[in-house]
């Protein structure tokens, strides 16, 4: 590690003070507010972890809550890995409508656009009136306020974050690889699946891990989009902080959540490489 | 491993953004003692924006600026768990809150200031929404039976019995689940003939006994927008709103109407955190907010009765506000009890969270 912080030839005190601004950021802005929320969870022993875990509805919101990562997940990788690939293999004019539009979507508010579904998904919402006039149903279809609304609102709002990741591992693959292989005699599909796709998968891991554990936190658009039936963790930890001001059980379960994240970040580090995870190694590595 | 100079860089900093923090805190206290002084600087109101926080600045905030001099800001911010993160720390920016009996407005609750009634007119709270140690009555309003027009016209539903009859009165009803049914389960406890005098400890099983042949007809809602957005639209036919966002919605000609029937009353309070910046320019923005001269002025912007109970209402406003429109026996307001709520609170939300989720 020693190395790394010499790599460019400067000496150790040039690059602390080049960091020194961002660390002091961190420590004071997250590390210390961490710090007062792990102390709040543990103000009694661990009896506020055992007052959440007594909780059925926090059981069942962490049960919810990994649905939700999971279905969230998957869905960003099947509708982002064939964007990215059209993205890094298209010609330089649809690729960069792809990237422009993508973009958008980015950019907007994750407040905008969770309201937004909420318009085109009410009972009386853009998608049922159209259902409705068309004469494919005669009641509308129950879509907002379901968990395949919070799927769709979420999905929509990470999928950036996967087809970003996999769009940075596939640009780094020659596409040299692939004609290769269909000189070879391989069918294009053959091509892809035997080449391209194996050296993209980590782009494709890294990108479902970023997703994964955003997810695990969401709360916003659950609140606006999902079923008072589904609650999901963050939604809990609002009911104990402000509806009963158990700050003391809300912090723990905020505990648990950062405690499930370094968890799944942990097993992930095992598969992909710690540099990976942390998203600082993608571009030598691939490279 | 750090070099000595950068360490003592950071130590000296950190003290420094320390020593700030304290001296602004400190600095202030010596006005807040002195009371009956000529006031100045500012007041921070912590509300909570939309409809609601408009109204206030302008019934208010803004008049008491004009009459004082003193800066009335409204902080649209308010959450019980950020008010009580900044008693907790220490580190108070909010000179008024507008808080709940949830909140726990006693003796108890030692971060927040004594109400000093040399300067509130605390005798003049002998109705129904006492002061509390705490807390000042500031609005009272209440949750209705509300219904779309164009789907009853005339003829909707009028109370709590009506809005479980589903057969009769058909469509989907928008009711908050966030509180556990607080004052709902009341409603619809009596509805189902349980006395008034023996509603406590409140039967939650039965009153989800009694929800349950309506389950799929419930739509959840979250916020006090969302009633009035779903019973417009149709999308619910009836629902339980706040009844001045009723009249404002039908002021505004959206089909929406309200009966006042066992309509479920509450109060929202004025409070202030012990650590206030401001303490006495506190005390006198919430005795002007309190004042039986001032306490009606909210119901020419947002028709919520006075908090207090002596405060005049200008006449046209008399049909729309909770307080002077109490029906009698069966159609009498509804009180949900406080000190029952504050203490059962959390097991009733898991009991209905369960019931929700099933």
């Amino acid at each position: 590690m020693g190395g790394i912080l010499t790599h460019d030839g400067g000496g150790r005190r040039w690059w602390i003070s080049v960091g020194l601004l961002g660390l002091l950021f961190v420590v004071l802005a997250l590390i210390l507010p961490l710090a007062i929320v792990v102390q709040r969870a543990f103000d009694s022993g661990f009896d506020n972890f055992a007052a959440a875990l007594a909780s059925a509805s926090f059981v069942r919101s962490i049960s919810n809550t990994a649905n939700l990562a999971v279905t969230v997940t998957l869905s960003c990788a099947v509708i982002g890995y064939p964007y990215a690939y059209a993205m890094a293999r298209s010609g330089p004019v649809l690729s960069r409508i792809l990237m422009i539009a993508l973009m958008l979507s980015f950019w907007t508010s994750l407040l905008v656009r969770s309201y937004a579904w909420q318009v085109l998904l009410n009972d009386t919402g853009l998608i049922n009136t159209l259902l409705q006039s068309l004469g494919i149903t005669d009641h509308p279809i129950p879509l907002i306020r379901t968990p395949l609304a919070t799927l769709i609102g979420m999905t929509h709002i990470l999928v950036p974050f996967t087809v970003l990741a996999i769009y940075a591992q596939l640009r780094g693959i020659s596409p040299d690889l692939a004609i290769a292989a269909r000189g070879l005699g391989a069918s294009r599909a053959r091509a892809f699946w035997s080449v391209t796709f194996p050296l993209s998968i980590p782009g494709l891991a890294a990108g479902a891990l970023l997703v994964f554990v955003l997810t695990l936190g969401f709360y916003i658009t659950p609140q606006l989009l999902g079923g008072a039936g589904n609650q999901v963790i963050g939604q809990s930890i609002v009911e104990q902080t402000n509806t009963l001001l158990n700050t003391g059980v809300g912090s723990a379960m905020a505990v648990l959540l950062l405690a499930a994240v370094v968890v799944v970040l942990a097993v992930a580090a095992r598969f992909l490489g710690l540099g990976r995870v942390l998203g600082i190694a993608t571009e030598r590595n691939s490279a | 491993m750090i070099p000595h100079r950068i360490a003592a860089a950071t130590a000296a900093t950190i003290a420094a953004l320390i020593a700030l923090t304290a001296c602004s805190s400190s600095s202030d206290t010596p006005s807040a003692t002195t009371s009956g002084a000529a006031l100045s600087g500012e007041v921070t109101f912590a509300g909570y924006g939309g409809a609601g926080g408009d109204a206030i600045t302008s019934a208010w905030l803004d008049p008491f600026s004009q009459a004082t001099g003193v800066d009335a800001i409204l902080d649209p911010s308010m959450d019980n768990s950020k008010l009580l993160q900044m008693i907790e720390s220490g580190n108070v920016t909010w000179d008024v809150a507008e808080a709940g009996l949830d909140f726990g407005l006693t003796e108890k609750n030692t971060g927040l200031a004594d109400i000093d009634c040399t300067i509130v007119e605390c005798d003049a709270f002998d109705g129904r929404w006492p002061v509390t140690a705490k807390g000042v009555p500031m609005f009272v309003y209440s949750t209705v039976v509300t219904y779309n027009t164009d789907t009853f016209a005339t003829s909707g539903p009028k109370n709590w019995k009506d809005f479980l009859d589903t057969k009769t009165y058909p469509g989907k009803r928008a009711i908050n689940a966030g509180e556990g049914f607080f004052g709902l389960a009341e409603a619809v406890l009596i509805a189902d003939g349980v006395s008034r005098d023996q509603l406590y400890p409140l039967d939650i099983d039965r009153a989800l006994k009694l929800l349950d042949p309506i389950k799929s007809d419930l739509i959840f809602i979250t916020s006090g927008a969302e009633c009035i957005d779903l019973v417009t639209s149709g999308e619910a036919t009836v629902g339980a709103c706040y009844n001045a966002r009723v009249t404002k919605a039908a002021a505004e000609g959206k089909p929406i109407a309200m009966s006042w029937d066992a309509q479920i009353q509450s109060a929202d309070y004025v409070t202030i955190p012990a650590k206030s910046p401001n303490l006495a320019n506190a005390m006198a923005l919430v005795a002007y907010i309190t004042s039986t001269e001032h306490s009606g002025d909210l119901v020419n912007y947002l028709t919520y009765g006075p908090g207090n109970p002596h405060a005049k209402i200008p006449a046209d406003k008399l049909a729309d506000v909770p307080t002077s429109n109490e029906g009698e026996g069966d159609a009498a307001p509804i009180i949900p009890d406080f000190d029952w709520w504050n203490e059962n609170r959390e097991h009733v939300l898991e009991t209905v969270s369960a019931w929700v989720a099933s």
